[in-house]
């Protein structure tokens, strides 16, 4: 009974990276070219595997005995190594460093999937790009402080535009790489929202620290932008490839995490170095105050607090002498 | 001072920096070295082929002086190497007067530094701090040899020299060997907090702490700082204050943390008085469009005014500065003076800026003004506190106040303050004021700052 069976080399992920088609009902895999199957692995025996497939079309894989070297024409399936076992077309062995399957014709494949990948969304695309350009815009033109200049406010504009392209640019080709596919649009999306995003919180983030005259929010805004940095590479990742979201999730947020780490400490290190510290500045008009004050009491209530601070700092560094 | 649109801050330099970087710059300070011609010296026009005749009375002097002057340097500890060096005058057979800023380095380190003096004669010897006034930048110091000559004060008062007396000041310049010039006393300084001579003649580099005196050779100042910018203006510290130095002082001398401590002792009463007199004399209202705002009556301020109206491409708004500098910083070393306070205020308007970009505007001028540069030698991290509030006591318009402060490691009780204040009520106009106050106590600066605050309101 000759069936056409198929000899598949899979690589550690479990992606075909060969396949052989071969005339059944036996065959031969090894090194040498007596092999109907040649893997051209260092570690293979030349005659290293025999497969038999029988009438009832059970597949038999044999080791070839008297092979020298550590292969000596043994196999291991699932980290146990065998000299002879039955197999199904689901079960990997491993010869030397290679990954084998064997099918037969018969081996059952799932019906046809719908097309996973729906159409870029082009209009609502473009509806996020046009309104993040604007509003980035918009906030180039409040901020014109001199004599405006086309080309200037507008590079500035086109440099962050760039910048995102570039970005999404640099994420479909990892996504060519590896995913196969550079599905470009998604990645323009998913930057153009973080990308936005960050824009208007950044945006709310001063506002509220002029509102409020924070310098704490004024000086953290950075901390927002990696956070949104974070999410938009793991939405990149999982567009790439959707396996192992905690994976990517977890070590993202260590980045992140690590990030805000250093920009903390590096404040802290600007401080102690005599440098300004942060203060709110006055970046909005008066009409984005949220309370109007009327005693001047409670501003030195803060500067009496503050100088129990300068004392405790003299008092650190007379003991740090 | 002058009529030139000149730097904000007054580039003084103490005379006695004769350190190797100074002796790199002799060749453009030696151009200062021709004497006025004195009015002694204008008899010898008979004589056309001499072109600087000299004085026949600095002739006199300087033969008598000779021996009682003294060079004071600073070497150090281990290898005697010199590191500044200043003059000084005999005030009694063992006792010699110099400047404080002539001995501060060995004062505040004692431990890497000594002090020698050579004499005309290069006799040398050790010499010990006595006493020092860091408010007239004086010091008493005892040498270990007894001297057969020494120096007299002019006992007159101050307002009974004229201006145009030919005034005599003798020292070391730039370590060249000891000289004599001539120039003329010119009055108190004006506008400066620490009594000052304007003596109009060469006071070099090196001359810190020795000798000014009248044509009997009586001291009536010492020589102490000079004007980089501009030509023969230099300064004296009158002599009263020495006298009193010279009456105050121990005969023997004190050890070296008693000195640290009497700095400590000095710099916190000097300051206290500095601030309670700026207290005392008061604010005045200065007009800033629709704003009234603080300035200090003190004398001893000078304002300087500019604008950026005039330039191309035409602002988008105007901006006014106005900026009130002090002359009452002392010298305490070489990298701290202390005593400088600055009211600025800057009117801003609106010319084609709107709301939003006026906003930004103003950000981009509300920078903090300290009065010196931190130094983590002396001063603790800087830190700051902002609110919303309301000036002109509950009356004036509302303010974004901005307070930042350091301390100073090692005076107890003084800080360095600066307070910015920014008006937030109009869309077009602002006001950003900065009072900038250092070495100062909290108590003081609060009562200050609430003053400028109270002050700052809106015309009728």
């Amino acid at each position: 009974m000759a069936r056409v069976i198929w000899v598949e080399v899979v690589s550690r992920s479990g992606q075909v990276v060969t396949r052989h088609r071969c005339a059944g009902p036996a065959l031969r895999i090894g090194r040498s070219y007596r092999s109907d199957v040649i893997v051209d692995d260092p570690a293979v025996a030349p005659d290293h595997l025999r497969v038999t497939q029988s009438d009832d079309g059970a597949i038999l894989v044999e080791g070839v005995p008297g092979q020298t070297g550590s292969a000596d024409g043994s196999f291991a399936i699932g980290g146990e190594r065998r000299e002879r076992s039955l197999i199904d077309g689901d079960t990997v062995l491993r010869i030397g460093h290679t990954a084998l399957r064997i099918r037969d014709e018969t081996y059952a494949v799932p019906a046809a999937a719908a097309i996973a990948e729906p159409k870029p969304r082009w209009i609502e695309l473009a509806v996020l790009i046009v309104v993040t350009l604007l509003i980035n815009g918009l906030l180039v033109w409040l901020n014109e402080t001199s004599e405006p200049k086309f080309l200037r406010d507008a590079g500035a504009v086109g440099v962050l535009a760039g910048g995102v392209l570039l970005w999404s640019g640099l994420w479909a080709l990892i996504s060519r790489i590896f995913a196969g596919a550079a599905r470009f649009p998604r990645h323009l999306g998913i930057a153009a929202s973080a990308f936005l995003f960050y824009t208007i919180y950044s945006l709310l983030a001063e506002a509220a620290a002029f509102s409020l005259s924070s310098a704490a929010i004024a000086g953290n805004l950075e901390a927002g932008l990696l956070v949104v940095l974070g999410i938009a590479c793991f939405l990149h990742l999982q567009s790439i490839a959707p396996s192992r979201p905690r994976l990517k999730a977890g070590v993202i947020v260590l980045l992140v995490v690590t990030g805000i780490a250093v920009q903390i400490t590096g404040h802290l290190e600007q401080l102690k170095n005599g440098q300004q510290p942060n203060i709110a500045r006055t970046t909005f008009p008066p009409a984005f105050r949220l309370a109007r004050a009327e005693s001047e009491d409670q501003f030195f209530a803060a500067v009496d607090a503050l100088r129990r601070q300068l004392e405790a700092d003299r008092t650190a560094s007379a003991a740090g002498r | 001072m002058i009529g030139c649109n000149m730097a904000l801050a007054p580039r003084f330099v103490l005379v006695f920096l004769l350190t190797v970087a100074m002796l790199c710059r002799a060749g453009s300070v030696s151009a200062q070295d021709d004497p006025p011609t004195s009015p002694q010296g204008s008899a010898a026009h008979a004589e056309p082929a001499r072109p600087a005749p000299v004085s026949s009375t600095a002739e006199r002097i300087f033969e008598t002086a000779r021996g009682k002057l003294l060079q004071i340097r600073t070497e150090l500890g281990a290898s005697g190497r010199q590191t500044t060096l200043g003059s000084g005058f005999l005030v009694d057979a063992d006792l010699a007067l110099t400047n404080y800023h002539v001995v501060s380095q060995y004062l505040l380190e004692p431990d890497l530094y000594r002090l020698e003096y050579f004499t005309a004669a290069n006799d040398r010897g050790a010499v010990q701090v006595l006493g020092f006034d860091i408010a007239d930048d004086l010091a008493l110091v005892k040498i270990d040899h007894r001297q057969p000559e020494h120096f007299s004060f002019d006992t007159r008062k101050l307002e009974d020299l004229v201006k145009g007396e030919q005034l005599y000041a003798m020292g070391n310049p730039l370590d060249i060997g000891f000289a004599i010039v001539e120039g003329t006393y010119n009055g108190l300084v004006e506008r400066s907090y620490t009594p000052r001579i304007h003596f109009s003649g060469a006071v070099n580099q090196g001359m810190s702490g020795g000798p000014a005196v009248t044509s009997n050779g009586d001291v009536v100042g010492i020589n102490v700082a000079t004007r980089l910018d501009g030509e023969l203006v230099s300064f004296l510290v009158p002599a009263q204050y020495a006298m009193a130095l010279l009456a105050r002082a121990p005969r023997d001398p004190p050890k070296p943390d008693a000195l640290r401590a009497e700095l400590g002792r000095q710099i916190a009463a000097r300051e206290t008085e500095l601030y309670a007199r700026l207290e005392a004399v008061g604010l005045q209202a200065a007009n800033f469009g629709p704003y009234i705002a603080a300035e200090s009556k003190a004398s001893w301020f000078t304002c300087w005014g500019n604008t950026n109206a005039e330039q191309v491409p035409k602002p988008r708004a105007i901006v006014e500065n106005t900026n009130c500098s002090s002359d009452s910083d002392a010298f305490i070393a070489n990298d701290l003076r202390i005593g400088h306070l600055y009211v600025t205020h800057s009117y801003i308007r609106s010319v084609d800026l709107n709301a939003f970009q006026f906003a930004a505007y103003v950000a981009t001028q509300n920078g903090l003004q300290w009065p010196a540069r931190w130094r983590e030698k002396w001063h603790t991290p800087p830190r700051c506190t902002q609110d919303l509030t309301r000036a002109g006591a509950g009356k004036g318009p509302p303010v974004e106040a901005i307070w930042c402060a350091r301390t100073y490691k090692d005076f107890p009780d003084l800080y360095d303050i600066a307070i910015t204040t920014i008006t937030q009520d109009r869309n077009a106009e602002a006001l950003v004021s900065r009072l900038s106050l250092q070495a100062v106590t909290y108590e003081a600066a609060q009562k200050l700052g609430a003053q400028f605050l109270e002050a700052l309101k809106w015309h009728e």
